[in-house]
């Protein structure tokens, strides 16, 4: 396998044409990106606090889609949200969706979406994730609804929730300022750009950096970075950065800039709650992640339950598997 | 508990949270048409947020594992438990993926467990992953396991494991393998235990001069019991004592077995010796006389050839040798004729002696003699069990020939009764032949210089047994030396802690034990064992149960040297404390002479200086008399205590 990669002449001259390419791009030295980043936030050291007088109790929130099927729109998308409560004393709260073409509403609304300006899978795309955000603010807002005082991560930045889904995310916010809940996004893949602008002078090369390239390796184990009120995604988002753990990559929190106090206050607790040694996102989030991650292998089985195998012959077996070579 | 992945017709792997899964603990999977029982024949524990990925090694973090466990969120609670299972019966499609399972009941797994009648099966123990099952009253207790830490048995829960005797007349033959201390030699006390319960004939072997049933394994009353049951039912023979090979009984190719079996170097030139040799209804001491006559002649073969010139010219040379000795006139006749015979047969002088030699062998270790097997083939009329031992050598000897002549014997019976006039041919039972090193008297074939004796009637009651009604049952710790045949009929074997490659290979071709049980081989805690058997048609896992009796030799060595040495010389004290008596109350060392012969006369055997020396020492140290210097002439002075008086 090795010996025919190495072989395929065209791919490999390709890729050192990305390689070349890229390699230009130099990072500046990282004090001067540091003193760069101090004029619009702060760097705040975190040390590990236990769940105590904050964060009593945690909820984390966390969806999952899996898509079995061929192309458009002969497949089905299995969507699954579960709001993860610690203490664990009431069972997640779990929900389903299915989004398919083959449904005529759901076709019909994709279309109407779609309406010729853009090509129809994309809107299905987008529709799978407009209701995975729904299914997950729904979950949050009944776990929400239950208690008083949680610390609630949503797996996502609160700019995602916003865009999808702004009734929900509206109640939500609603109900956690009146549950006196934290809410808070945890953003594993930072693809924001609010700093390109502050480093712009430092960065070298006519290539804006995204938030991603700018803070990778810029920040120490423990630190944080906590943006000033007046860089804010939309109104009433704050973003604070962290690197909780060994690798350098670091992570990202929203949250409401009304509960900025506590956000600041309950980092301690994140970082307690991130592995050292892992990619630095909470585990909570990632329990919730693991429980509510949904296989290809499963789905299929699961398909395979409780669909004929007549329909699914017809509508969802993707031609490619029947391939015999 | 759910079946899970993929399964087939056989396998299927099932999940639970709720508890980690016994080894051969049998499940019940309720796939809507009745129930189909499994066995768990693997099992595995598994925390997906501890993964061994080779990624990462998961929430290890302490401070991680510390909050979420403040937060109320034990990682340890996600371990889930898996289990690899096995149909206990033949299905024709897969387990359903899905499936409930649960833990089966005992009225559920009886009929695979128990044979339809237990009365007449031999009880060896209990199967492994039933301590749970609630068992009906009849089938507890029965079963006991020793524990020699603290030398007691107890009575241990779970099915009762037995092997159908009756059913051997289908699958014949009993296998018993297993390294040293795995439990083999236990399992074969076990089963010949058995056997006398049953009352059924059997000739044991006994190399290891073990095989006695006198002592209870324990001092319980169940023991005890157990122990008198048994006894009456069995009988020691020694080889030489009062059985033995019945020189009138051999054949001419037995004779040469016999012979070569004696001594190593046996040669082509001595057999042609020792067949030419023998004439029919020869005796013992017929042909050893015409052996040694021969011998002797070719040693002296100038003068017999001389004495026989004489003799064709009409001359007595016998009385003119000896003229005044008519017996030894009659001797050098008889030597004279055997020369005659044999002169031109090509028989060397050394080699004439080398068979002497041989025959000599045999007749002075008794092992030909008179006896034959008579009080032996009794003594299975009567449905006893019969232990045959001897020094190794002599036993396989013996047992080559015994064996023959008793399966002669019964084959002479039913082939009469089945094919002749079924009169005229006495009774001889069906019987068990029993026999621990059993690679020894059926190795496998090797190469051109193989010699074993035994190993074609082995065979022979391997392939023929089972018609006849005789069966082995057979004992090694080297499977792999067991020759083919034998090894491919036994149709039970009952498998120990086995750590040899070969070994481990053998089994595994020649048993239907999976590779989980024979990873587990090298594993098993001694008295654990896989009963692999046609008759049930299945592997069991068996702890084998306490005999109900001991070796005499069970005792560990190192405890017996301590047991030695705190009593050696025990039987002096009465004698010395006499002899302190009338010496004011001491010993001195130059008294030790005197005392040493005073002990002597009153105890009647020899004793050594060293010997009183050390119970004098030893006396001491126990606080029984008192050592002290002695001023006068050095060395010690023992004093008696008079306030301590001994035992």
């Amino acid at each position: 396998m090795g010996v025919l990669l190495i072989t395929n002449e065209g791919a490999l001259s390709e890729l050192r044409r990305f390689g070349e390419a890229l390699s230009g791009l130099m990072r500046p030295e990282t004090g001067a990106l540091r003193q760069a980043l101090t004029r619009v936030g702060r760097f705040v050291r975190v040390e590990p606090q236990k769940p105590g007088k904050t964060a009593k109790l945690l909820i984390a929130v966390d969806g999952s889609c899996q898509t079995v099927g061929a192309s458009y729109p002969y497949y089905l998308t299995l969507v699954q949200a579960a709001a993860l409560i610690f203490p664990p004393k009431v069972q997640p709260l779990v929900k389903h969706r299915i989004f398919s073409p083959l449904f005529p509403e759901e076709r019909a609304a994709v279309e109407t979406k779609a309406g010729g300006t853009q090509p129809v899978e994309v809107a299905a795309e987008f529709r799978v994730r407009e209701m995975m955000a729904e299914l997950e603010l729904a979950v949050a807002l009944e776990a929400a609804l239950l208690s008083k005082g949680a610390v609630i991560l949503l797996g996502g930045g609160f700019v995602h929730f916003k865009a999808r889904a702004w009734v929900l995310f509206d109640q939500l916010v609603q109900v956690a300022t009146e549950h006196n809940h934290l809410l808070i996004g945890v953003i594993e893949e930072v693809s924001s750009r609010l700093l390109t602008e502050i480093v712009g002078e430092v960065w070298p090369g006519d290539n804006p950096p995204y938030d991603r390239e700018v803070l990778f390796g810029c920040m120490e184990v423990g630190e944080a970075f906590a943006l000033s009120p007046e860089l804010q995604k939309k109104a009433g988002i704050g973003t604070v950065y962290a690197r909780f753990a060994a690798h350098p990559q670091p992570v990202a929190f929203d949250f409401l800039t009304i509960q900025e106090k506590e956000m600041l206050e309950v980092l301690g607790v994140l970082r307690a709650l991130t592995p050292c040694d892992g990619r630095g996102v909470p585990a909570a989030v990632d329990i919730a992640d693991r429980y509510v991650r949904l296989t290809a292998p499963e789905v299929e089985q699961l398909v395979a339950a409780a669909v004929p195998a007549g329909l699914r012959e017809v509508l969802l077996t993707a031609h490619r598997l029947r391939r015999s070579i | 508990m759910r079946i899970i992945g993929v399964a087939d017709q056989q396998r299927a792997r099932v999940a639970t949270r709720e508890r980690p899964f016994r080894i051969n603990e049998f499940l019940m999977v309720e796939d809507g048409s009745g129930g189909i029982l499994v066995e768990v024949v693997a099992t595995q524990a598994l925390n997906p947020l501890l993964p061994d990925s080779g990624r990462s090694p998961g929430l290890i973090d302490e401070a991680t594992f510390g909050t979420l466990q403040a937060l109320g969120y034990n990682p340890g609670n996600e371990t889930f438990y898996l289990a690899e299972v096995r149909a206990t019966s033949e299905l024709s499609c897969p387990l359903a993926v899905g499936a409930k399972v649960r833990p089966a009941v005992f009225a559920e797994v009886r009929d695979l467990l128990l044979p339809g009648e237990t009365g007449r099966a031999a009880l060896l123990g209990v199967v492994r992953g039933t301590e749970g099952f609630e068992v009906p009253e009849e089938l507890q207790n029965l079963v006991f396991r020793y524990h020699p830490d603290d030398d007691t048995a107890q009575a241990v829960k779970g099915v009762p494991f037995f092997v159908s005797l009756s059913e051997l007349s289908q699958y014949p033959h009993i296998g018993i393998f297993g390294g040293s201390g795995s439990g083999k030699s236990f399992a074969l006390r076990v089963l010949t235990e058995e056997l006398m319960r049953q009352g059924l004939p059997a000739v044991v072997f006994d190399p290891h001069f073990e095989l006695s049933f006198e002592q209870p394994l324990v001092m319980d009353a169940v023991f005890m019991e157990k122990k008198d049951g048994l006894s009456g039912l069995w009988t020691v023979f020694t080889i030489g004592h009062n059985v033995s090979i019945k020189f009138e009984d051999l054949s001419r190719g037995d004779l040469v077995t016999v012979l070569r079996s004696a001594m190593e170097g046996w040669t082509e030139q001595m057999e042609h010796a020792a067949r030419l040799l023998w004439h029919s209804g020869d005796s013992a001491e017929t042909y050893r006389r015409r052996l040694a006559a021969l011998a002797e002649a070719l040693s002296q073969k100038g003068r017999y050839d001389r004495a026989l010139e004489a003799v064709d010219k009409g001359e007595d040379a016998a009385a003119r040798l000896f003229p005044e000795d008519p017996a030894r006139q009659e001797e050098f006749r008889d030597r004279l004729a055997v020369y005659r015979e044999y002169r031109d047969s090509g028989i060397a002088e050394a080699t004439a002696y080398a068979v002497l030699r041989r025959l000599g062998y045999l007749l002075h270790g008794n092992l030909i003699g008179p006896q034959g097997t008579e009080v032996l083939e009794e003594a299975l009329k009567q449905g006893k069990t019969c232990i045959v031992r001897g020094e190794t050598r002599n036993l396989e000897i013996f047992a080559t020939y015994a064996v023959r002549k008793l399966f002669g014997l019964r084959r002479r019976y039913r082939d009469n009764l089945q094919y002749g006039s079924g009169k005229g041919q006495a009774f001889f039972p069906p019987f068990f032949l029993v026999t621990d090193e059993a690679h020894a008297l059926a190795p496998k074939p090797k190469g051109e210089k193989d010699f074993s004796p035994a190993r074609s009637i082995v065979r022979e009651i391997a392939q023929e047994g089972r018609k006849y009604g005789v069966f082995l049952i057979l004992a090694t710790q080297r499977p792999a030396l067991l020759d083919d045949t034998v090894n491919a009929q036994l149709n039970t074997k009952v498998i120990f802690r086995t750590v040899r490659a070969q070994d481990l290979d053998a089994i595994s071709r020649e048993t239907d034990l999976g590779p989980h049980e024979v990873a587990r081989l090298p594993y098993l805690s001694s008295g654990n064992a896989f009963v692999s058997s046609a008759i049930i048609g299945r592997t069991v896992p068996v702890a084998v149960r306490a005999a109900w009796t001991r070796s005499p030799h069970s005792e560990n060595p190192f405890d017996e040297w301590r047991r030695y040495l705190s009593a050696v010389g025990e039987d002096l004290w009465p004698a010395v404390r006499g002899f302190m008596a009338g010496n004011k109350g001491f010993v001195t060392e130059i008294d030790l002479a005197a005392c040493l012969n005073h002990c002597q006369e009153v105890l009647d055997r020899r004793i050594t200086q060293a010997e009183i020396r050390k119970a004098l020492e030893r006396w001491s140290a126990e606080g029984r008399i008192e050592a002290r210097p002695s001023r006068a002439f050095g060395g010690m002075r023992w004093v008696m205590k008079s306030a301590i008086e001994g035992p």
